[in-house]
């Protein structure tokens, strides 16, 4: 296109081109000054803008530090309060031990029943055999644990060794006494002899 | 700093163009040139400490001091996994976890008022005021245990309000705390924790599957002190894998009669030790599983060691008597004899180079094979047992789970002794018969007997609810029973007849004692003689048991007493049968089984 176009130019007459060139060369009128747009309100916006960012900042980085010291402050009351929860809970665990709620029942004058009958209420039956409630079927309350077997055959052989010694001492004693005396009647006989 | 100075002393002569107006004093100064030099060469010396700096800093070692910056505020707290529970059937705890502490202290601070202290300590946590006194002024020491595993509300508070009295170089620290409500109950199961982890039973053979994990946090603080997190810090948190409850299948409330009832025979008959075991018969769950003599969980200490387990599990001894319901069944179950094959019993029987006699002195005897059982006879049963092929009774034993472990998941488990097929002949096979030169632990020989009253199948005893992995990596627990049938269901409901007319023959039954009023109950007695383990001989100290299941034709717990050297010489019958009547009349009344309603078996004994 552009080669089938460049030909043309220089037939344009010179006028034309004259006239052309005329007008792109015309002083454009100068161009208006800007509108100025007042400056003081622009100012203040950006100011505004500013200390509001960094009141904001500043409230918004206190309120989380407060808010952290109340965390912390919630922590520690929520781990004081478990720990209480635990340990009347502890409590209540140490109350339902069967040791305790047994000694309790004997307290009350309680005892395990013997045998206990049946009732059938559709049939109106009896199965079983009840018996009255001694003593027989309840275990005896013991200290938490009874001193173990070996703890008492311990304990017995100690108390025996401890008897032997005392006998032998005793009989040692004794022997000592009648040597002494043997020894004294000696020399006193030998005084005598 | 330095750097304003020196600018402001090379301005100076540029400032004041003075050598118009005082000539004297540029002559003080020294020439221009000269101040300009000096003061290039101050800066130059300024820089380059400036510049090493840097390149210390930077270039050398840039972390060291990023990484001290940034610990100085830095806090990293533990967050403690809790340990698992371990629960009863029901979900009543067995041990549970509580928050605890111990409490410290420095004795460079304290030696100054340890008298005031200790005496503060002793009143506050109960502590030994002479030993605290001596911890409190330990020479050149700055760490001191005070006490362990204190309730962190009572050590907080005694902690705070040893402040509030003036008192400096005090304070706690993380020691979580194992309780056991229950004392002595069920302990020989549960085992314990020490001070740094746990030392028996089921605390140590499930130790990973209760531990869990703990977790940490890593967070900025104001102050390494209060703890007080920094808001838009660092912030890196692991949470804190809890460990998991342990669920057993004993029941605490029967475990509790069942010791104590077992405490009061073992007195009463003057004896040394003894054992007994629950079982649910149909679901092979164990109810029940009692020591005599045990420990405190909460004072494992008092009790010597070799009783802060189960000697139920640990330790095997010849069953006696009870054994012939095994043999016994065998046979039927073969159809080599019936509950009335008529037998003639002489007084002594040849087996190998030695006789074997029965407990009590007879000439010949006729009895039924139901005699022979409700009589407990020696000679009976080894004539019988003879039908027996070569290794059938071995099979038939192995199968009812003698001679290896019950898989309960206590590593502390014996696996009992059954000659191997090798090992075996037929003088020790007579022998075996009645309950000789075999050894059993109690849950094997309960895990036996169940197998006769759950209609002839035999199922895993299980100690664990639904199921858990045990620190050697053994699954077990209810979910993992195995069920198998070991004879027939009529050869095990004959056997189980015949052990009732152990019990209800008025004339040859050993063991009337160990009747439940108004239900039919079947039994068999055990009197063994002891191995010493010295002189690897009988010592003439007896082990004296019971095994049973009630009611016998819908039979819904097993239960099997052994009582080891009853100093009263006492049987089977006499020392535990009271004993299984009382804890089955028990059970049978807690778990609310109605009697069958069905009437006893009358199997004639004799002929």
């Amino acid at each position: 296109m552009s080669i089938a176009a460049a030909p043309q130019a220089p037939v344009r007459s010179p006028d034309r081109a004259n006239e052309t060139t005329q007008t792109r060369l015309t002083a454009v009128p100068a161009p208006l000054p800007a509108p100025m747009a007042p400056r003081l309100p622009f100012v203040v916006l950006v100011s505004m803008l500013l200390i509001g960012g960094v009141v904001g900042l500043l409230v918004f980085n206190t309120s989380m530090q407060q808010s952290a010291f109340q965390e912390a402050r919630l922590q520690e009351q929520a781990t004081t309060l478990a720990a209480r929860e635990q340990a009347l809970d502890g409590e209540l665990k140490k109350m339902e031990d069967p040791h305790k709620i047994a000694a309790k029942a004997k307290d009350l004058g309680m005892v395990v029943p013997q045998n206990a009958a049946m009732l059938r209420v559709p049939e109106a039956k009896i199965e079983g055999e009840a018996a009255a409630a001694d003593r027989s079927a309840t275990p005896p309350l013991h200290p938490k644990v009874a001193k173990p077997y070996s703890v008492l055959v311990a304990e017995q052989k100690a108390a025996e060794a401890a008897a032997a010694k005392k006998k032998a001492a005793e009989l040692a004693e004794k022997k000592r006494a009648r040597e002494a005396a043997e020894e004294q009647q000696r020399t006193s006989s030998g005084e005598a002899r | 700093m330095a750097q304003r100075q020196v600018k402001r002393k090379v301005r100076r002569p540029a400032r004041r163009p003075a050598p118009r107006a005082t000539p004297k004093a540029t002559q003080r100064r020294g020439p221009v040139h000269i101040r300009l030099r000096v003061g290039f060469i101050l800066v130059a010396m300024v820089l380059s400490v400036f510049g090493g700096r840097l390149v210390q800093l930077q270039g050398i070692d840039p972390h060291s001091y990023a990484a001290m910056a940034a610990a100085e505020n830095v806090v990293d707290v533990v967050l403690p996994a809790e340990r698992g529970e371990i629960l009863d059937r029901d979900g009543e705890a067995l041990a549970d976890s509580s928050d605890g502490l111990m409490v410290l202290a420095d004795p460079k601070q304290t030696k100054k008022d340890a008298p005031a202290i200790a005496a503060f300590l002793a009143k506050e946590l109960g502590v030994d005021y002479a030993s605290a006194l001596a911890k409190l002024r330990k020479d050149g020491s700055r760490f001191q245990y005070i006490k362990r595993q204190v309730p962190a509300t009572q050590a907080t508070a005694a902690v705070e309000k040893a402040g509030k009295e003036g008192y400096q170089g005090l304070w706690t620290s993380r020691d979580p705390l194992r309780n056991y409500p229950n004392g002595d109950v069920a302990a020989n199961l549960v085992g314990f924790l020490g001070n740094d982890g746990p030392l028996a039973g089921l605390e140590a053979a499930f130790d990973k599957h209760l531990a869990g994990k703990d977790g940490h946090a890593e967070y900025d603080a104001t102050s390494p002190v209060s703890g007080t997190r920094m808001p838009l810090g660092t912030n890196n948190r692991v949470d804190p894998v809890d460990g998991n409850d342990l669920t057993l299948t004993i029941d605490r409330d029967l475990q509790y009669y069942v010791q104590q009832t077992l405490m009061d025979a073992v007195q009463k008959s003057r004896a040394e030790s003894g054992m007994a075991v629950v079982m649910d018969t149909q679901t092979g769950e164990i109810l029940s599983l009692a020591d005599y003599p045990t420990f405190d969980a909460r004072d494992p200490a008092a009790s010597p060691k070799s009783l802060r387990g189960s000697n139920a599990l640990s330790n095997v001894y010849e069953p006696g008597s009870v054994q012939k319901v095994l043999t016994v069944a065998g046979l039927l179950d073969q159809g080599l004899v019936s509950p009335s094959t008529r037998l003639k019993v002489p007084g002594s029987y040849r087996s190998g180079d030695a006789d074997i006699h029965d407990w009590y002195e007879h000439g010949m005897e006729k009895l039924t094979l139901a005699g022979v059982i409700a009589k407990s006879s020696n000679i009976g049963t080894v004539m019988a047992a003879n039908k027996y092929e070569d290794g059938q009774l071995r099979d038939y034993l192995s199968a009812f789970g003698q001679g290896r472990r019950t898989g309960l998941g206590l590593d502390t488990e014996s696996a009992g002794l059954l000659a191997s097929p090798e090992a075996w002949n037929p003088a020790d096979e007579d022998r075996i018969d009645f309950g000789q030169s075999i050894s059993v632990n109690a849950v094997q020989m309960t895990a036996a007997l169940n197998t006769i009253a759950n209609g002839g199948v035999r199922i895993d005893p299980s100690l664990i609810a639904g199921n858990a992995t045990n620190n050697s990596g053994i699954e077990v627990g209810t979910d993992t029973a195995d069920r198998t049938r070991v004879v027939s269901e009529e050869a095990a409901s004959q056997t189980a007849e015949m052990m009732e007319r152990v019990i209800n023959d008025p004339v040859n039954g050993t063991a009337k004692q160990a009747a439940v009023p108004g239900y039919r109950v079947s039994g068999k007695t055990g009197t063994a003689q002891r191995v010493n383990s010295e002189c690897k001989c009988y010592d003439g100290t007896t082990t004296v048991s019971f095994g049973g299941f009630a009611p016998t034709d819908d039979p819904r717990f097993t239960v099997y007493v052994a009582i080891h050297n009853p100093g009263n010489g006492g049987g089977g019958g006499t020392v535990t049968g009271p004993v299984f009547s009382q804890i089955m009349s028990f059970a049978l009344r807690r778990y609310g089984v109605p009697p069958t309603g069905t009437e006893p078996s009358k199997m004639p004994t004799g002929w």
